[in-house]
């Protein structure tokens, strides 16, 4: 599962057009738009909105947390002119106000050039601009996407991709320009996503497939197992399936006599 | 799908930065993307980081240490019965992947850290030398440090440190075929190269990213020919299919091509591994055989039934008690 996740309506649309996302209209605090695995939720421009945001959806795909990756993209501001319109990979992302620093992963190959991000609680520009940035770029999320999805998420699940849209002048940026900036970089983003999300499931292969879970949950159920009996025979089911990869667990339980203490003694010598 | 090559990114510690040592390891990682940060701490020990992942694209930390200089040994490791028996950390982490390796349940992360004030080890233990002789020190415990000789010489600085020390002795532990890092070096008597060797069906299936047994055996021959001290550890002893067999043939091998005479001493011991750190491990290297074992706890230590262990460790003395080893010269780990 890929959950992608922007602050503005703008900096999402190309991606809603890519893979043909609907909107979820059963949900009304933030715009969250899906299609099978792939989920988007647009949460507002600033720390606070997209904490929460994330906060949300991730509590929602609790049950899936192992499986899923989180790709924040959109908009940021950079001192330098020659970085208009490019798309960079953020390494390190760092709150201003709480001086704190996150580092991100990188370990997916890509072409992409990388970038240290600052994320400030307003909009800054040339003239407001407390530090100086050389190596920096900056925004209004990154920070607060990081903490929040970090109380779920792995660091390896995680990835933060920014197109830099303007050189930190005050003038507003046009909404058109925003969504053509996003969508010449949207392939890019996309397919390394799917890279990430490839890593991680060829990494984290199952242990026990769905039908040896059916199968284990019905013997909890049949045996009444207590709770740390439960724990005992998931573990020992691993233990069957990693020893004797080619061997069903189905068939073998099947064979088993019903009763708890044959049940282990069983797993046990396999 | 491709991932980034070992040490794409060097991590630096703002405080790191001037340090000789920084720029001897940036010298040879030219293209490496550098990032600073504030302490090492930051990124090595933040909660939920996936090991496995980080393994396929390890990164480097340059990091200053502040405190733990020098740690007292515990007895799951082997100490040849010296009692000021020491370890340091001079790196965190590895640049093998070892199926049973316990730094899996040990760190949070799989990046490797590496400490530019090595002076101040050095300092620590000449002032431990003061009051504790003869004093046992195990410079490559949380690391393979010789795997790490061509991106930073610690095994040859402190060997030219223990050659100034005559009450310390130094035992340098590898899995790695890097003698000809350290060849050049006079042998001195107060330090024992210490090279874990299994058979080769165990080091190409739980010992990944180590050297092949015969890459090894040739450091080894290699090593004792220029007069080294050299211990073979024979560690961890694993229960696979047909133990006997595969154990029996790799000691045949070992009396083969390793002159057991010119040897200093043999350290063997079976597999075991601490409780929380085992169930860690599990939940990252979900298919490795080896850590599903029929354990039993002894103090928090998981290892094999006191049956099966003294069969395996039985076996293996008696087979280098017909090689003509004498008992002395054999130690066998005791939690
Ligand atoms: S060589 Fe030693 S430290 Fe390195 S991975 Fe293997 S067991 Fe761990």
């Amino acid at each position: 599962m890929i959950i992608f996740h922007t602050a503005l309506f703008v900096e999402a649309k190309p991606l809603i057009e890519h893979f043909k996302l609907t909107k979820d209209i059963t949900n009304s605090s933030h715009q969250i738009f899906s299609k099978d695995d792939i989920f988007l939720i647009i949460s507002g421009v600033g720390k606070v909105k997209a904490a929460t945001a994330i906060g949300s959806i991730l509590t929602k795909q609790k049950a899936n947390i192992e499986n899923l990756i989180l790709i924040n993209f959109g908009i940021a501001g950079s001192n330098s002119e020659n970085e208009i319109e490019k798309l960079f990979l953020i390494n390190k992302i760092t709150d201003f106000a709480s001086q704190k620093s996150f580092y991100s992963d990188q370990i997916v190959k890509s072409t992409i050039s990388e970038k240290e991000i600052i994320t400030f609680d307003k909009p800054v520009s040339k003239t407001n601009l407390q530090i100086s940035i050389d190596k920096q770029i900056v925004d209004m999320e990154s920070s607060a996407v990081w903490e929040s999805a970090r109380v779920f998420l792995s660091s390896s699940q995680i990835a933060i991709f920014k197109v830099i849209s303007d050189s930190l002048e005050s003038k507003k940026v046009n909404g058109d320009y925003v969504t053509k900036l996003i969508k010449k970089n949207i392939s890019t983003i996309i397919n390394y996503a799917k890279n990430l999300e490839k890593l991680l499931l060829d990494t984290y292969p199952k242990c026990l497939t769905n039908e040896d879970i059916i199968e284990i949950e019905k013997l909890i159920k049949e045996l009444k197992l207590s709770h740390s009996e439960k724990l005992k025979l998931i573990e020992l089911s691993k233990a069957f399936k990693v020893k004797n990869k080619d061997l069903s667990l189905k068939s073998l339980l099947n064979q088993i006599p019903i009763n708890s203490k044959s049940l282990f003694s069983i797993l046990q010598i396999q | 799908m491709s991932t980034n090559k070992i040490f794409s990114h060097i991590y630096i510690e703002q405080e790191a930065i001037n340090y000789p040592d920084t720029e001897l390891i940036l010298s040879k990682f030219k293209n490496a993307q550098i990032i600073e940060i504030n302490n090492y701490k930051e990124i090595f020990n933040t909660p939920r980081q996936n090991w496995r992942i980080q393994k396929k694209s390890q990164k480097l930390i340059l990091a200053v240490k502040k405190a733990g200089f020098l740690y007292k040994g515990t007895s799951v490791a082997q100490n040849f019965k010296y009692e000021n028996f020491y370890y340091n950390s001079l790196i965190l982490n590895c640049l093998y992947d070892c199926d049973y390796c316990y730094l899996q349940g040990l760190y949070p992360s799989a990046n490797a850290v590496i400490f530019v004030n090595n002076q101040l080890f050095q300092d620590t233990v000449e002032e431990k030398l003061k009051t504790e002789i003869p004093l046992y020190l195990c410079i490559s415990y949380d690391t393979d440090l010789l795997a790490f000789e061509g991106t930073i010489p610690f095994c040859s600085r402190w060997i030219e440190f223990a050659r100034k020390q005559k009450d310390l002795i130094i035992e340098i532990r590898t899995k790695s075929a890097n003698f000809n890092t350290i060849q050049n070096i006079k042998p001195t008597d107060n330090v024992i190269l210490a090279w874990t060797i299994s058979p080769s069906s165990i080091t190409q299936e739980y010992e990944k990213l180590t050297p092949s047994l015969d890459a090894r055996i040739k450091s080894i021959n290699a090593a004792l020919k220029k007069g080294w001290k050299v211990r073979l550890c024979f560690d961890p002893i694993l229960s696979v299919k047909n133990w006997e067999s595969v154990y029996s043939e790799f000691l045949d091998r070992v009396k083969r091509d390793i002159n057991l005479n010119l040897v200093s001493d043999i350290s063997l011991g079976t597999f075991r591994i601490a409780k929380d750190q085992l169930k860690r491990i599990k939940k990252e290297r979900i298919d490795s055989s080896i850590l599903y074992d029929n354990f039993i706890e002894n103090n928090g230590i998981y290892q094999y039934t006191t049956e099966q262990k003294e069969k395996m460790e039985n076996f293996v003395i008696s087979k280098l008690h017909s090689f003509g080893i004498q008992a002395q010269q054999i130690e066998r780990v005791e939690i």
